[in-house]
């Protein structure tokens, strides 16, 4: 951190090579492979690069580098919300909340379920159970009160069963 | 037959959440030991975990990763993280710099006009509540003295191109020099030549040459006619020869016809009968046309008969003199007049 902090392009290399593949994976999840997947990667290693300065020190970097993603992802996600309240405007009707059912094809793909959930809950979700993150941890990423991340997470629990087990959540 | 569900089963959750801890994490733990419906709910909870943590999307190939991870670094290297592989103290050196600049503007800025304005070849130093302007031009470099004093170095070995003092009633012309030239009531009250020479026209007198450790003043005002009378020339002022000779005073009287008659239009140009002014410095013009004296006597016919109100002819005096003397001294001045 301190050599990508003095502007050593060499040192975000590093950087890429060993945390770009599970950051690049948390992205792609959390956005349900989205095409701008390769995009948001991009970003947050560029992020990481001018805050490199900013580092708390810690001994691993991927936790750093998935609060970046979130960072990113949340913004992501205002800005296309704030886009399809115009499109919904425009359209003079309120969006249609999309029913997760139909895309559950296949049961037991944990993947599709995890699609079916929304946004916010599957980022903490996947923070909690995939990178290990405590929920105070992912409540100062997330910048939500820590009651807010235990209610994410359990709801996306129980839809993610209930989906999984062929039921509504 | 096992309860449908058990009071203490959302606890499953808590506990892998990190809300149980020390002794309610502890009792939680034995009561799985004997609750089949919690202990099957925190394996439900660690296999769901499980199978996150084992999934995931398609890896991306080799070739992509090795392009996003060329262009990731291009991008740190061109646009965003430039500005910031300046180290420590070169950080801050723009700003230093700039913000030096500003206080050094600002200095020169605040301060009160310079007495001292220094080039290479020629050096102007003005006393204080001197009046005086420094204009360049092709081959000669002109100073407008209109009061007060100046102290003049010109070092023609460093380059320095011919300079004239523009004085209120005349002209001196460096040759190579170090000087000082004082001027005050709306005229040359002194010059004072410490090395090299100058050469002084002073209105209504002949040229002078004021050499090395020589001072020229002029001598005390004579009565001027009160009225010219056409017809009659009065009589100029004679010039003061320079003091401390230490060669032959080079100032003398010429009383040859042209200079007469040159003294005489000036006296009457004085004396503001502009219109028998612009009458005598055309028939200088017209009677000495090759005399030393005819450019200026061309610019006073332009001066008199613009004072007497004549635009059409002083626009044709104008012509006239920026045809005759397309480079001369006063060129600037007379193309104003002539538009």
């Amino acid at each position: 951190m301190l050599r990508m902090a003095g502007g050593e392009s060499g040192a975000l290399g590093e950087l890429y090579d060993r945390y770009h593949e599970p950051i690049r994976r948390f992205i792609a999840r959390a956005t349900s492979d989205a095409e701008d997947v390769d995009d948001l990667v991009h970003a947050v290693f560029l992020a990481a690069a001018t805050s490199a300065g900013r580092y708390d020190g810690r001994d691993c970097c991927r936790p750093w580098l998935i609060g970046i993603a979130v960072q990113h992802l949340r913004r992501r996600r205002q800005a296309r919300g704030r886009f399809f309240a115009v499109l919904s405007a425009l359209a003079g009707a309120p969006r249609k909340v999309a029913d997760p059912g139909p895309a559950l094809n296949a049961r037991g793909d944990v993947e599709r379920a995890l699609r079916a959930i929304s946004e916010p809950k599957r980022v903490a979700l996947l923070m909690a159970e995939v990178e290990e993150m405590t929920c105070p941890e992912i409540a100062a990423v997330l910048g939500v009160p820590i009651g807010t991340v235990w209610t994410r997470l359990h709801a996306a629990r129980r839809e993610l069963r209930a989906l999984l087990a062929g039921a509504e959540p | 037959m096992m309860p449908a569900a058990c009071p203490r089963l959302f606890e499953a959750e808590a506990m892998r959440d990190g809300r149980l801890a020390g002794a309610e994490r502890a009792s939680f733990v034995r009561h799985t030991t004997s609750c089949a419906i919690c202990r099957r709910e925190v394996e439900a909870l660690e296999a769901l975990g499980a199978a996150l943590r084992a999934g995931g999307g398609a890896r991306a190939d080799e070739l992509h990763d090795l392009r996003e991870r060329t262009r990731l670094v291009g991008a740190f290297d061109r646009a965003l993280v430039a500005p910031r592989r300046r180290s420590g103290a070169l950080r801050w050196a723009p700003w230093a710099a700039t913000a030096a600049a500003m206080i050094a503007a600002a200095i020169l800025v605040a301060r009160p006009r310079p007495n001292v304005e220094r080039a290479p070849a020629l050096v102007v130093t003005a006393a204080a509540g001197a009046v005086w302007s420094r204009h360049g031009g092709e081959g000669r470099e002109t100073i407008v003295l209109e009061q007060g004093e100046l102290w003049i170095r010109v070092d023609h070995a460093r380059g320095a191109t011919a300079l004239v003092v523009a004085l209120p009633d005349g002209e001196l012309e460096d040759t190579g020099t170090i000087f000082t030239v004082s001027v005050g009531g709306g005229r040359t009250t002194r010059v004072a030549v410490a090395e090299g020479s100058v050469s002084l026209r002073i209105r209504g007198l002949p040229p002078m040459t004021v050499g090395r450790g020589e001072s020229w003043v002029p001598a005390p005002p004579s009565p001027l006619p009160s009225a010219p009378q056409r017809g009659r020339t009065p009589s100029p002022a004679r010039p003061a020869p320079p003091r401390r000779a230490s060669a032959a005073p080079a100032a003398t009287p010429d009383e040859a016809d042209p200079a007469l008659d040159f003294r005489a239009a000036v006296a009457v140009l004085d004396a503001g009968a502009n219109r028998e002014a612009a009458a005598a410095f055309a028939r200088f013009l017209a009677t000495h046309p090759g005399d030393p004296r005819a450019e200026d006597a061309a610019y006073l016919h332009v001066i008199a008969l613009q004072r007497s109100g004549a635009d059409d002819e002083m626009k044709r005096a104008a012509q006239e003199y920026l045809r005759l003397y397309p480079a001369g001294f006063r060129r600037g001045e007379v193309e104003k007049l002539s538009r």
